[in-house]
């Protein structure tokens, strides 16, 4: 009995509070950064003749800062928290968190620095040059160690599915980071790339496909997995089917990446071989949406009410929606069509606004209250008001970029009896602008929206004060 | 022990505070003795919320380092100090929050079965997942030309595939290399040879190609197809696992209707739980409504309804009266009530059911046997037909010799012939079991498919035991009425079923039942005797029941099947005859087997009048009245030599050498002591519209059967010609081989569904 | 395609830590009692 607990101990809910109001503070200055570049398209003089806002400098950042700042802090912070709260103990060490949270904000500021100066290592997603990439690693590393040491601490010997779904995000994306990383160093803010050539563009597409994979995907359905059956009030619709989802996930996502090399010089067979295996991926896909939104059956007239679970639902809904979007875009005969369009913008849109940003809104407006104390947040109606804006958003921005996609597509391969072709390209890009416009007024009403979020989060966390929660007395023992 | 019963007694559950008692439901945890892991049962855990209130309340007890309640499966896992508590303070506390709780006995017998199923669905998963991971691997060399894809990339490719192929190699083909290791050490052919053989050759090839390639054997691997058709078998066993699973899921439900505890009384009168294997003869056990009766034994305080439709296929609720018997396996329904065991375990008739219906789902069914024999030369066979293949195409093309001859042996996997007969029989039992129908030997389901004459031995599996009264005469010095209003208060408040049918009949004919009556007393055997108080305060004893206890003479043959006498001191003022009754759905049934067909007779031990009788009203052309053991063995014989195939429908008692004379036997009735029945098939209650679909529901089971069989031998024999030929790649050769299982499976599953009664069959004719 | 001679191996290798980790999940009795862990996170806070 000498094991036995000596005192109560709580949760570590600090770094979870950090890392959420971050999360919303970067999800505006990203969506800014998006509003921005789409007006640039729109509006060139939007550009200022600088450099530092030029649009090919402020394109990364805006998807770093919505990816890595927005994502990331809430990635961080629905997996602190989901983690403590399913395994019922305090995470696995304080200086590890403090240190993954402080890291990872030095690594946004670095980005938001370097990338409009120009520093860039030239891979989509993978930009930040060589000494930030370390940072990266490093914070990587703390948060792997924090994670799973938790989950080794843990007091209730079930690992709910939630936290394997994140522990697949965090070991796949430090693998994915450290193979595309791979650089030599020319200096300080200089370095080129491990590879070359095709080798280089292959390498791009397995990491750029499976940061998709694995941190837009298989991160946001942990989130998924805990914050939807928490929010119904209700357990998740088939746990077995959970489970099941994640292993076939994890199983077929790897190499779906060349789809995005299609009639490159990338070999045929690999090319034939990314677009099968896009096409296997909608089966597990479409199993854990259905699993999601069939949580909620039974309940649906709390949609009805209930905001904060119709961002969550919703969020499924496009999930859904981009998942069967993104094999078809695979196939090679579509993708003849839809590859280097708006339509890929907009696919990629509809996943990041509809699903991973519908997801982490509602996960955030779970957690808030929850971690300052309060019941709710501090105001609902406004709640219902980001909601519409939102969706109303995306729906435009990705209404808009559909059309813009596939009539570019067809200017471009519409020839004349001759055998010429019959626009020109810039003939393409002009008959794009009220779509453009379209675009950004979407953009706009969205980034409105989360507005909105961060001035009631800001209200609720002033009105309330950070509490410490107890967890539950379980002895050290069994 | 000592202390637990000085601290005080007020605690029902000290019983288990003995290290003998809680071992039966604990266990000691591996490093530290004095920490055991319970588990109880807790019946009303219904919810998630439940579960978390029982977590909240024992958790907070000292000394409990643990507890998990899970309300799926109603079960409470406890940690605990043995040291700082003990069972009984936890029991009392569960007790205290409202969820009282009984120990699990048989926790740790965790059945094979499950994880028999459980590892199947794991090799299979993992079949699966190196399977489509192998595919992808192979997939490349199909797509693409040879100025596409490089050489060396190709023989990556291979490495790769090879090392995704040892897993399944290793785990998930287990099953079927050690069980052709282990028939082959027996120097027997078993079914899983050919496969074996198959899986064997296809990698040791591929292996061949991909480390040394050049040989004769060439530089084309086999790994998509080796882990396809891995998987398909696979699929194949799962599913057959599972499906028998399902069958033993309906027996295993049975038996685990005994109660875990009871409430015994003991030396000083107290109710004291006990675990219900300590149970002796003699103990008295107090069963609350709603509680399954733990042995067999008499009611010794209380009047209840008792559901016995477990063990008679009766759904009306049965009435015990204080000197009734209870079975094991029971439910007491109403009241609370005191019962002396008499039998436990091993002697119980529950036991004795539980055992027949064990016995009858490992036994193989003749035709199965015929499989099986059948199954020896076919095996020959399929090794010469792989051997030829070899021979054939060794000298024009070594390798696709070698693959024709894997194709022979996986397309020949006798999966679908031995599953054949075994999947439809036992979803058939499964399906009986569920609807009442107990199947002793499977054999029975193929007997009784064949049959064409059907002769009840008992005129009681046909009519309803003494539901019919009649007033046959009655005191001329009393009125009518008055005699009925007697009866009925006299009858009110019995159980007795022959003091109900009185009741009943005396209501119909608008009896008051309140006359003013004292000392009411029910005699066990004999009938009810109290004493009437008339308006002038004068006491008349009053006595309803038998001639013995009514102490009249017996008389002879009044038509009747039993009489009641309401006496008066020695005066009878009435006298009731009670008959049989037609069953309700016996005609029905009757002149459907007649118009199906079947040549009906009727031979019973009762009078010539009544069963003539009998007869004529339901249509039966063949009754013969008197008849002993030996007539009816005679006349069972004499049909016998006119060709006929008999089944015997009775009560399946002591007509042993008629019952072995038959073709086959239904044993049918309420009550029917289950031990001594020798029928090859028990029919639970009294239900006379069971037979026909019963004969139905076997004879499409046997057509089922045999289109199953067709179809395996159709399948082999077009698929081991094509395979020799070289037409059928081995993954193809896989799929076919577990499409056939499946299809056979699935065919059986058809059995699953059972209309019961004869109405169904009426609407299914119409 | 010199570099599949580094992907594909990882692949496999990863193939085989999954494998691994199903294993694991399954020795140490993480699937044994499904439906209950899905509810059981309602239960506490």
């Amino acid at each position: 009995m000498q094991n036995a607990t000596v005192k109560a101990a709580t949760y570590n809910d600090t770094v979870v509070r950090q890392f959420s109001i971050m999360a919303v503070v970067w999800g505006v200055v990203g969506t800014l950064m998006g509003v921005i570049i789409a007006s640039q398209l729109v509006w060139p003089e939007l550009n200022l003749g600088l450099p530092f806002t030029s649009f090919g400098r402020l394109r990364p950042l805006h998807t770093n800062a919505v990816i890595f700042a927005f994502g990331g802090c809430a990635l961080f912070a629905t997996s602190y928290y989901v983690v403590q709260r399913t395994c019922q103990t305090r995470l696995f060490s304080d200086k590890l968190s403090a240190f993954t949270f402080w890291g990872w904000q030095a690594v946004i500021v670095a980005a938001a620095i370097s990338l409009p100066l120009g520093y860039t290592q030239g891979k989509e997603y993978g930009e930040l040059e060589w000494p930030i990439d370390i940072l990266i690693a490093l914070v990587w590393i703390a948060y792997a160690i924090n994670f799973f040491g938790t989950i080794g601490i843990r007091k209730v010997k079930h690992i709910y599915v939630a936290n394997w779904f994140y522990g697949a995000f965090i070991l796949a994306v430090a693998l994915l980071h450290i193979v595309e990383s791979a650089a030599i160093p020319a200096g300080w803010m200089k370095s080129y790339s491990a590879y070359a050539g095709v080798q280089d563009a292959m390498v791009q597409w397995w990491y750029g496909h499976n940061a998709v994979g694995f941190f837009l995907t298989a991160g946001f359905l942990g989130m998924m997995y805990y914050f939807v059956p928490k929010q119904a009030e209700r357990p998740v619709y088939s746990y077995s089917l959970s489970i099941v989802h994640f292993w076939a996930l994890i199983f077929t996502y790897m190499w779906a990446g060349p789809h995005h090399l299609h009639y490159t010089a990338l070999p045929d067979w690999t090319q034939s071989l990314g677009m099968v295996l896009s096409l296997i991926l909608f089966a597990p896909s479409w199993g854990g949406m259905i699993n999601g939104i069939m949580t909620l059956s039974g309940a649906w007239h709390k949609l009805r009410t209930d905001p904060i679970l119709r961002f969550l639902i919703v969020s499924l809904s496009f999930y859904g929606m981009s998942t069967f979007e993104g094999p078809m875009m695979a196939i090679k005969t579509v993708n003849a069509l839809s590859h280097y369009t708006d339509w890929t913008v907009g696919h990629v849109h509809s996943g990041a606004l509809g699903w991973v940003g519908f997801v982490s809104i509602g996960s955030l407006y779970f957690l808030i209250p929850r971690l300052f104390g309060q019941k709710q947040m501090y105001s609902v109606k406004a709640i219902e008001v980001h909601f519409w804006m939102a969706t109303i958003g995306v729906v435009l921005y990705i209404a808009a970029l559909w059309i813009s996609g596939v009539m570019e597509g067809l200017m471009w391969r519409a020839m004349n009896a001759d055998g010429t072709l019959a626009y020109t390209f810039v003939e393409s890009v002009k008959a794009k602008f009220p779509y453009y416009f379209t675009r950004a007024l979407g953009g706009f009403l969205y980034m409105t929206g989360l507005i909105i979020m961060l001035w009631n989060t800001i209200k609720t966390a002033t009105s309330g004060k950070p509490v410490t929660v107890d967890v539950p007395a379980v002895v050290a023992h069994a | 022990m000592t202390d637990s019963l000085t601290a005080g007694n007020t605690n029902p559950w000290q019983g288990l505070d003995v290290q003998s008692e809680w071992e039966r439901f604990s266990q000691r945890h591996t490093q530290e003795p004095d920490i055991w892991t319970s588990h109880v049962w807790v019946d009303n855990m219904h919810c998630a919320a439940c579960s978390g209130r029982i977590e909240q309340s024992v958790k907070q007890m000292h000394g409990v380092l643990g507890v998990h309640a899970s309300a799926a499966s109603k079960r409470v896992k406890v940690i605990w100090d043995a040291n700082v508590v003990h069972p009984s303070q936890w029991f009392a506390n569960l007790n205290a929050i409202g969820y009282p709780a009984l120990p699990v006995n048989e926790y740790h017998a965790v059945t094979d079965r499950t994880r028999d199923q459980r590892k199947m669905l794991w090799r299979l998963v993992v079949a699966v997942f190196c399977m489509m991971q192998v595919m992808m691997y192979a997939y490349p060399t199909y797509v693409s030309d040879s100025n596409d894809i490089t050489p060396d990339m190709i023989q990556l490719l291979k490495w790769a595939s090879w090392l995704l192929t040892l897993p399944v190699m290793l785990f998930s083909s287990t099953p079927f290399l050690s069980q052709a290791w282990l028939s082959l050490r027996q120097r027997q052919l078993g079914m899983d040879v050919p496969v074996a053989l198959g899986i064997i050759v296809a990698f040791v090839i591929s292996t061949l190609a991909t480390f040394a390639p050049g040989g004769w054997w060439g530089d084309v691997t086999y790994y998509d197809s080796l882990t396809m058709f891995v998987s398909f078998l696979l699929c194949g066993r799962w599913l057959d696992v599972k499906l028998r699973n399902r069958t033993a899921g309906a027996l295993e439900n049975m038996m685990r209707r005994l109660p875990h505890a009871v409430l015994k009384k003991n030396e000083a009168g107290e109710w004291v739980q006990i675990a219900a294997s300590n149970i002796d003869v003699g103990d008295v056990l107090y069963v609350r409504p709603g509680e399954v009766f733990a042995a067999d034994g008499k009611l010794i305080a209380g009047n209840t309804s008792v559901d016995e439709s477990m063990l008679t296929g009766e759904s009306e609720p049965v009435l015990k009266s204080t000197g009734a018997q209870v079975i094991a396996g029971s439910g007491n329904l109403t009241s609370v009530v005191e019962m002396q065991v008499q039998q436990v375990g091993e002697g119980t008739q529950y036991h004795a059911l539980v055992n027949l219906m064990a016995s009858a789902s490992t036994e193989k069914p003749g035709i199965a046997l015929l499989a099986d024999k059948v199954a020896q030369p076919f095996l020959w066979g399929v090794l010469l037909a792989a051997l030829f293949a070899v021979i054939f195409w060794w000298t024009t093309d070594p390798v696709k010799a070698v693959m024709s001859a894997v194709a022979v042996l996986v397309v020949t996997c006798p999966c679908a012939l031995s599953l054949a007969t075994p999947a439809a029989m036992l979803a058939s039992a499964g399906t009986f079991a569920k609807g009442g129908v107990l199947i002793r030997r499977l054999q029975a389901i193929q007997a009784l498919s064949e049959i064409d004459t059907i002769v009840f031995d008992k005129t009681g599996t046909l009519t309803e035991n003494l539901q019919q009264v009649v007033l046959l005469d009655s005191h001329p010095d009393w009125n009518s009425t008055l005699l009925l209003n007697l009866t009925a208060t006299i009858s009110r408040d019995s159980l007795h079923p022959v003091a109900k049918a009185l009741y009943t009949f005396a209501k119909k004919e608008n009896a008051a039942e309140h006359l003013p009556m004292q000392d009411w007393q029910e005699i066990v055997g004999g009938g009810i005797s109290a004493t009437l108080v008339t308006q002038d305060q004068q006491s008349i004893a009053l006595k309803l029941g038998n001639a013995s206890f009514c102490e009249v003479h017996t008389e002879a043959d009044a038509g009747v099947q039993r009489l009641v006498y309401l006496v008066a001191g020695h005066t009878v003022l009435a006298r009731f005859g009670l008959s049989e009754q037609t069953k309700p759905q016996a005609k029905a049934a009757i002149s459907q087997l007649i118009s199906q067909g079947y040549e009906i007779q009727l031979l019973s031990g009762d009078r010539i009048a009544a069963v003539k009788n009998l007869a004529a009203k339901l249509g039966i052309q063949v009754a013969l009245g008197l008849q002993k053991a030996e007539n009816k063995l005679q006349n069972v014989k004499a049909l016998q030599q006119q060709g006929r195939k008999v089944l015997m429908v009775g009560d399946g008692l002591n007509d042993g050498p008629v019952i072995a004379a038959a073709h086959t036997s239904i044993a049918m009735g309420t009550g029917v002591p289950l031990t001594q029945a020798q029928a090859d098939m028990v029919v639970m209650g009294n239900d006379i519209g069971v037979l026909v679909s019963l004969i139905s529901h076997c004879k499409k089971t046997i057509l089922i059967v045999k289109q199953n069989l067709l179809w395996a031998a159709l399948y082999n024999a077009a698929g081991v010609p094509l395979a020799i030929m070289g037409l059928l790649p081995a993954w193809l050769a896989g799929l076919g081989m577990a499409a056939s299982s499946l299809l056979v499976l699935l065919n059986a599953l058809r059995l699953t569904k059972w209309q019961k009664g004869v109405l169904a069959e009426r609407a299914k004719v119409a | 395609m010199e570099i599949a001679f580094l992907l594909i191996p990882l692949a496999v290798m990863l193939v085989f830590v999954i494998l691994g980790g199903l294993w694991w999940a399954i020795q140490t009795g993480q699937f044994e009692d499904l439906e209950e862990e899905g509810s059981r996170i309602l239960e506490q806070d």
